[in-house]
């Protein structure tokens, strides 16, 4: 290679190039930018995650347990605190109504009752600052609540609530405190009072449903030492241990998870972006093929050529990453606000040098990928084009062709999978990317294609110049239809789904659903319960009584032995530690089908054991069992035999009482049981006072409004959905840019066009309307295309994958299209306009 | 066809559109391959080198003055000069490389116009950075493909006068193809062509 020469003219390229470069390389940035920011925010909650685990989890170890923790593990808990402990803390958390006298309203709540000293690690942030150490002084029963739970019961600190017998006078709301946050405090907003005051709520009965945590402030090291040396012994006795350390990797598990999929949606920026370098570079070497040939003339190597444009497009690439760098540094910025509540620790805005580099690697890397083709294309340039311009380089062979389309296939497989949360997410969101991308390439030559052999031939010069400019040489159709109708496709079926799932959540709202559910009715207030919704005019829909059981024993195995047998496989560990739910039915629910086995035919009582049982599909798959399988609970502390009839396949969407375990009536009734009512009342002012009466009759029970739940999940989709949208707009955003790249290098290549029809005599106004008849084809083209798409998609999701009816969001989706074709028309138009500057002798003269 | 062209002959290939000159120079410059027989350039035998090596050697020995000028639109008249010396890497520095494009700029009657682009010239005065650039990396062989083609009769006169001084004081071989017979008539031999054959070789007194 001759290295003074090919420096020497990439430095007269870049000079000569300098705008293309920024404009292509601007098409890249969006995508670059996506994944900058994801991959900056990620790093950066990591390493807020370490630093504030501790203070999340309120101590160095948690210990929790569905009843009161064993003398056996509060004597090993001892052991550790003489060893290396300092201090331990005690909590009782339960769900449970409050309610307000002042006002009459009422609310579920989560109730989390602690000594003073918690938290250990950290501090609860109240206000008035010092309000927990106020709830722990002397004189009446004190709280502290959400500062959503003021509002929704409609009181001020200083108001008084009731939680089951006892009155308490709120002393300030909660901040930031261990335990829980964000949308969690949603549904269940917390009340956080000392732990005497629990017993005299009367509150905790048997069967409710009550945690106890042990929190214990310890060295790391110990803390490790000890959880490797009880772990068994704590699994055994049914208690889930929690450490810094294990938080850490739960909660950075759960930001990877998130941004990772929201990456996803930055790839597709991403591919857009190589899309739009790829049609670039193509524009720029078909520049060049008269001056590669002429170099290659007067001496200048296949290698030196190649290594002129190579380094052009590396530098392509580093504008790309670079712009896209700066650009996700501020993205990263700006996503903690816009993930406000969906991240547990606050992020400081943080520099990640990591980021930039995966930004300046990926931005060359694509960038490298899809410009390769046509560089190909140029150092295959025969010099006898310098003296016969109708020399054009032979067309790669099939082989080379397919070995460059692997290679771009491939390489956009491998970023992924590695950007996906999953491999199999990385590898259905590559193909469906492919997929989609084909789709509407193929429709837009189609289109082209059929336009030339339709074209209106009585028509004005203009129209018919317009949309001849579609299909004629050097159209940017195919690119420009590609990326703003890819922009679109992704907007619209990100909106569809989301849509198409509220709609559902709206539907299960509708008259046929329940909209309250009841919790922890006790076997004595079953009747009276009934009675009181009845007066009120609720519908009871469901009742279904709950058994709280544990696994004992698979066939002959014990549960420790069955975990023994396969320590790393999380899922069977789950599900043979679990607390189960047993109820009892006689008939399916419409929400379950059963797949496998035979459903009983009704009233079995005074059966023998073994007695029938009904799994769920998915957890009989997780325990490893299926029909004609023995299985032995425990159901609080009575061995229980059983025998696998039936395997059921259960829809988890519908709002409903669905079990995993289900026995035939009159078998399981004898064990301490509560009740779950499902019920409906459509004015919610009824609900609200039935709600109110229901607290002070039954002051256990708890009761969810369903429009609360709806509410939350509303808020949360919400959420989650405005950073979806965010970077679907980046992909949007980069379909208009490449669309403005697109119109601009046609304004090029039409110059000659336009100064020798403007020479014939043609006006402005119809040059304009030509430029305009094309932008409008063009924009009317990739809306309509990408708004079809996404129709289909969604449908294909919400019916498939999501297994719900589909409502197609018609109004949504003719707004989306007629404003994309607005944008890109006017986009268009605008840049590809031609201009009155330059006289026409001297663009001829030029050419 | 046979056809030896000795050191510092001037040879013009003269015949009507489609007798095959451009082919026939192509082929003696190396940028075609003849699908049987052998071409030989400064004493090496062109089959004998890979697309690399014949590059190289053009980079070396040869010129070229083409019909449409082949300027790069984007680099200045200077700039297109120094394309082939940089090539060559002579002389070794830039300085002296800019110094002797813009002599030979000079030569061409150009010197007031070094920083125009090709569009900001006339055909004459591109076709004359053409020519200094053809002699820039002081070529043993120079193959001229129509050069006053694109030109009126005036300007083209012009250039002729300039490519023949040129090649005078420099003693190139110079192989021109051409339809003008008051060019042609300016070479030591005139090669007519007909039908992809040598009609008749003419010795011009």
């Amino acid at each position: 290679m001759n290295r003074t020469f090919v420096l020497a003219m990439l430095r007269r390229e870049i000079g000569a190039s300098r705008r293309r470069l920024v404009l292509y390389g601007a098409c890249m940035a969006f995508g670059v930018a996506a994944l900058v920011g994801l991959h900056g925010l990620r790093a950066t909650t990591a390493r807020a995650i370490d630093a504030q685990a501790a203070r999340l989890l309120g101590a160095d170890l948690r210990l929790s347990r569905r009843a009161p923790l064993p003398d056996e593990v509060r004597d090993r808990v001892d052991a550790l605190l003489t060893t290396s402990g300092t201090a331990s803390a005690e909590m009782t958390r339960f769900g449970s109504m409050v309610s307000a006298p002042a006002t009459g309203r009422s609310r579920l709540v989560d109730v989390q009752a602690a000594e003073s000293v918690h938290p250990l690690r950290g501090t609860v942030e109240t206000t008035p600052p010092g309000a927990w150490a106020t709830v722990h002084a002397p004189g009446p029963p004190k709280a502290i609540v959400d500062p959503s739970l003021l509002l929704q019961l409609g009181i001020d600190v200083g108001g008084t609530i009731v939680l089951g017998a006892t009155h308490f006078d709120v002393v300030g709301t909660i901040g930031r405190a261990p335990g829980s946050f964000g949308m969690q405090t949603q549904i269940a907003p917390r009340v956080w009072i000392t732990r005497e005051a629990v017993e005299s709520t009367g509150l905790v009965a048997p069967g409710s449903l009550v945690e106890y945590l042990l929190f214990v402030r310890a060295p790391t090291a110990g803390v490790a030492a000890w959880v490797e040396a009880n772990e068994a012994a704590l699994e055994d006795a049914h208690t889930s241990v929690q450490t810094v350390a294990g938080l850490e990797q739960d909660l950075e598990r759960g930001v990877g998870m998130m941004t990772r999929f929201l990456g996803l949606v930055g790839l597709a920026a991403l591919a857009l972006g190589g899309v739009g370098v790829a049609a670039g570079v193509r524009v720029l070497v078909r520049d060049k093929l008269d001056t590669t040939a002429m170099l290659r003339c007067v001496g200048a190597s296949s290698r030196d050529v190649f290594a002129i444009y190579g380094l052009l497009a590396l530098l392509l690439g580093a504008v790309a990453g670079g712009i896209g760098s700066l650009l996700g540094v501020g993205l990263q910025w700006g996503l903690p606000a816009l993930l406000h509540g969906l991240i547990p620790v606050d992020v400081p805005p943080r520099f990640e040098p990591s980021a930039v580099a995966t930004g300046l690697v990926l931005g060359l890397w694509v960038t490298l990928l899809f410009a390769a083709g046509p560089l190909l294309d140029l150092i295959r340039v025969p010099p006898l084009r310098s003296l016969r311009a109708d020399f054009a380089a032979e067309p790669l062979p099939l082989r080379g062709r397919l070995l460059a389309m692997g290679a771009l296939g491939a390489s956009l497989l491998a970023v992924s999978i590695w950007q996906a949360p999953t491999a199999l997410v990385g590898v259905g969101f590559a193909v469906g990317l492919g997929a989609v991308l084909a789709l509407l390439a193929i429709a837009a030559r189609l289109l082209a294609s059929g336009l030339r052999h339709s074209l209106p031939a009585p028509s004005p010069y203009w129209l018919r110049q317009g949309l001849a400019n579609l299909f004629r040489p050097r159209n940017h159709t195919v690119s420009s239809v590609l990326t703003v109708g890819f922009g679109v496709f992704l907007v619209g079926t990100l909106h569809g789904v989301r849509s198409n799932l509220m709609h559902q959540l709206t539907i299960d709202s509708g008259p046929t659903r329940p909209n309250l559910i009841l919790f922890d009715v006790q076997p004595d207030q079953l009747d009276p319960l009934a009675s009181l919704l009845q007066d009120r005019g609720a519908v009871v829909l469901d009742r279904a009584p709950l058994v709280s059981a544990r696994l004992a024993r698979i066939g002959e195995e014990t549960v420790s032995a069955r975990i023994a047998r396969d320590p790393e496989d999380r899922e069977a560990r789950w599900a043979l530690l679990r607390e189960y739910r047993l109820s009892h039915a006689s008939d399916l629910r419409p929400s379950e089908t059963v797949a496998v086995g035979k459903w009983w035919d009704g009233p079995e009582a005074g059966m023998a054991e073994p007695l029938p049982v009904s799994l769920e599909k998915g957890i009989a798959g997780a325990l490893g069992v299926g029909l004609g399988d023995a299985i032995t609970w425990d159901i609080q502390g009575v061995a229980v035999q059983s025998v696998v009839t039936s395997l059921r396949a259960v829809d988890w969407s519908q709002l409903s009482t669905n079990f995993v375990a289900l026995f035939p009536p009159g078998l399981i009734e004898q064990a301490p049981s509560t009740t779950v009512f499902l019920a409906r009342h459509p004015d919610p002012d009824v609900r609200a006072s039935l709600q109110r009466d229901l607290v002070r009759e039954f002051p256990n029970v708890s009761v969810l409004d369903a429009s609360v739940l709806l509410e939350a999940i509303d808020a949360m989709t919400n959420r989650v959905g405005l950073a979806v949208r965010v970077l679907a707009l980046f992909t949007l955003a980069t379909g208009f840019l490449i669309l403005v790249a697109a119109a601009a290098m046609a304004r090029g290549e039409r110059t000659r066009e336009v100064v020798l029809l403007r020479t014939l005599g043609a006006s402005t106004a119809v040059l304009r309307r030509v430029i305009a008849t094309e932008a409008m084809a063009l924009g009317a083209l990739a809306s309509v295309l990408g708004t079809g798409l996404a129709l289909v998609a969604t449908w294909a999701l919400v019916r498939f994958l999501f297994e719900l009816p589909f409502a197609p969001p018609l109004a949504d989706f003719a707004a989306l299209a007629l404003s994309s074709f607005a944008i890109s028309a006017s986009l268009g138009g605008a840049v590809g306009r031609p201009t009155a500057a330059g006289s026409p002798l001297a663009v001829l003269r030029a050419s | 066809m046979t056809l030896e062209v000795a050191e510092g002959e001037v040879v013009a290939i003269l015949g009507p559109s489609g007798s095959g000159k451009t082919t026939l120079l192509g082929l003696l410059a190396g940028l075609d391959f003849p699908s049987e027989g052998e071409v030989e350039l400064a004493g090496r035998r062109l089959s004998d080198l890979d697309e690399d090596g014949r590059a190289a050697l053009r980079s070396s020995q040869v010129g070229f003055v083409f019909q449409s000028f082949q300027l790069v639109p984007t680099l200045t008249a200077l700039e297109n000069v120094l394309v082939p010396l940089e090539l060559l890497g002579r002389p070794a520095d830039a300085a002296g490389r800019a110094g002797r494009a813009r002599d030979l700029l000079g030569r061409v009657g150009l010197a007031e116009r070094l920083g125009h682009y090709p569009a900001q010239l006339s055909g004459g005065e591109q076709q004359r950075v053409g020519i200094a650039r053809a002699f820039a990396g002081e070529p043993r062989v120079l193959f001229a493909d129509e050069p006053t083609g694109n030109l009126d009769a005036e300007t083209g006169q012009s250039i002729v006068e300039l490519l023949f001084s040129l090649n005078r004081e420099r003693d190139t071989t110079l192989v021109v193809v051409t339809h003008d017979l008051a060019l042609a008539r300016r070479a030591d031999r005139i090669i007519h062509l007909e039908g992809g054959r040598i009609a008749r070789i003419e010795s011009t007194p």
